[in-house]
């Protein structure tokens, strides 16, 4: 069990500054979540939790995304040209 | 055409014809419209995701470069008429899944690859069978 005091105010910050630190500061927030002594810290926690939450990092597939919009604007594109020729 | 697939074309692209659409084998394919286009290739779209269990009814189509709409609808136990509206959008680093309610979240995992799959999918099927275009070559099709 931790007992090591956790600043939530920086750890909050620090999740907005860069999402890609979500994992990490989770498994902070899991180890600071054992020390909780006051309601207030635990408010703090449950807040700085719901934060690294909603920062969570999606999955990184730049590949596939980009295949993605390419399928989109190709028949978007197609669609649009041929429906363009007949007006 | 569903009641809810005619809604959510209102919605999205203006007043929709209420004209179910299937290719006549002798009509020219630049007789159609965009809009109509785009429910040829919903209704490729709406296949791509298995069988539709019965008494529902599925519509997936690509909107735009970076939208993709999913309506489903059906009847639940109480015999009232169910309907979801899902729509993705494509961004750089993920696909953002937006539903009614202002639910909002980006997608993951299996939800993720399956809907790429599709994509692919509907890409190969729409250009061969829509726009009679080789989807590799990018050549029309003889």
């Amino acid at each position: 069990m931790s007992e090591k005091p956790l600043n939530y105010t920086s750890a909050s910050a620090e999740i907005e500054a860069d999402p890609l630190e979500f994992e990490e500061t989770q498994i902070d927030l899991q180890k600071a979540g054992a020390g909780i002594t006051s309601y207030e810290q635990g408010r703090a926690l449950a807040q700085a939790a719901a934060l690294a939450e909603s920062r969570k990092p999606v999955e990184k597939h730049p590949t596939m995304f980009i295949e993605m919009k390419w399928v989109g604007g190709r028949v978007s594109e197609e669609r649009h040209n041929l429906a363009s020729q007949e007006s | 055409m569903s009641n809810v697939f005619k809604k959510a074309m209102s919605l999205i692209v203006g007043d929709p014809s209420a004209v179910k659409l299937t290719v006549p084998k002798n009509r020219p394919l630049k007789k159609f419209t965009e809009r109509e286009l785009l429910q040829l290739e919903s209704e490729i779209g709406s296949k791509l995701f298995g069988e539709v269990p019965a008494g529902h009814r599925r519509e997936f189509f690509c909107l735009d470069a970076t939208t993709w709409i999913w309506h489903e609808e059906w009847i639940d136990e109480t015999k009232k008429r169910q309907q979801m509206t899902t729509r993705y959008e494509v961004h750089d680093n993920g696909v953002l899944k937006v539903q009614e309610g202002a639910r909002y979240s980006y997608i993951e995992g299996a939800e993720l690859q399956n809907l790429a799959l599709a994509i692919r999918m509907y890409y190969e099927q729409v250009m061969r069978g829509v726009y009679k275009i080789d989807p590799h070559t990018g050549q029309k099709l003889a």
